[in-house]
């Protein structure tokens, strides 16, 4: 019987809500200190240096902001979205397919969701669309115009195993 | 790269915080550095040019125990709309204007303040003001503004002012430390 190598593991979750937690305190450590910075900075404020301390009011809350944007939305949401999907095709029943894969360059994204990559699996009588989230196209990519089976979960491609696939 | 293309996609609401950034902390930086009427003596001067920052330091250096602040600003500052104009306790403005605002000046008592030898304002008989300068004398303060040349410049004091004599005078001893700035 051929092995199955899934994306995701229990233990790979448990990684990815570290890394989420991680991420977090990372995004609230940077909005207090450049919150800290902003109050200091009135704090120190007199009429005489006023615009100067405005300035670097103005200064230390863009840049902070910015930072904090950045990462909310690359660090923080992005694992959170990862770690729901992983959640997701853990809990979700697993089936196999199997047939000749091609990565297709058909991106979609859905507002709140991973980003998703389509595949063509042809399996001779038809080709069906998978979806898979596209940070796994990597691991799929020496497997493109291959015959592989794939491991499905949720409507979502969870694992692949081919001639080494499990090695 | 990809760090450029992620922040090229959010750039939108880098924008948008350094707008919200700027309106909130000019709004608080306002705050911080104001204070109510009633703490503070407001000169609006109508020259040319006014290095108001520093002049508002300097008439604070003797300011009366009674305020916290002079805030001293040229007449553009008030672009948005003459709210602000009209509660200021002094002025000094423009022989040009001084009719159309006449409404607005405060009619006053020689005896309260020491305007020096200042030539006076009268208009039907009552005293409204002090000359500060003409075409050919340098006015007060002149360090810190810049009068047109050729232009007639005096000093009012706001009708509606609570820094008076029947108040705590407090703008009457502001405008005293102005006239002594040459």
């Amino acid at each position: 019987m051929e092995t199955i190598r899934n994306f995701y593991r229990p233990e790979d979750l448990i990684r990815l809500k570290t890394k989420m937690k991680r991420e977090r305190v990372a995004v609230m450590a940077l909005a207090g200190v450049t919150l800290a910075l902003c109050v200091l900075f009135c704090c120190l404020t007199t009429t005489r240096n006023a615009l100067r301390m405005e300035i670097h009011t103005l200064i230390a809350s863009c840049l902070g902001g910015w930072l904090v944007i950045y990462r909310r939305v690359f660090g923080l949401q992005a694992a959170r979205r990862e770690e729901e999907h992983a959640a997701y095709l853990l809990e979700s029943e697993q089936t196999t397919l199997r047939g000749k894969l091609q990565i297709t360059k058909e991106r979609l994204r859905i507002k709140g969701s991973i980003r998703i990559r389509i595949l063509l699996l042809d399996d001779g009588k038809e080709a069906r669309r998978l979806k898979v989230n596209e940070t796994q196209v990597r691991a799929l990519r020496p497997y493109d115009g291959k015959t592989v089976t794939l491991s499905l979960a949720g409507g979502y491609v969870a694992g692949i195993g081919g001639e080494d696939a499990g090695t | 790269m990809r760090v450029l293309k992620n922040i090229w996609s959010q750039f939108h609401r880098f924008v948008l915080w350094a707008l919200l950034s700027t309106v909130l902390w000019a709004w608080i930086f306002m705050q911080l550095t104001d204070t109510v009427p009633a703490k503070k003596v407001t000169l609006y001067i109508q020259a040319e040019d006014c290095r108001s920052q520093e002049l508002s330091l300097k008439l604070e250096e003797n300011k009366p125990e009674s305020i916290k602040m002079v805030k001293a600003h040229p007449f553009s500052y008030a672009i948005f709309g003459n709210a602000d104009l009209l509660g200021a306790d002094f002025f000094v403005v423009r022989e040009s204007e001084v009719e159309e605002m006449l409404p607005s000046f405060a009619p006053l008592d020689g005896e309260d303040w020491d305007y020096g030898q200042r030539e006076q304002y009268r208009a039907d008989g009552v005293f409204y003001g002090v000359k500060l300068c003409d075409g050919q004398s340098r006015g007060p303060a002149s360090e810190y503004i810049t009068y047109d040349p050729g232009e007639t410049y005096y000093l009012f004091f706001n009708v509606d002012s609570p820094h008076l004599s029947a108040g705590d005078g407090a703008a009457l001893r502001v405008a005293e430390a102005l006239l002594k700035l040459d």
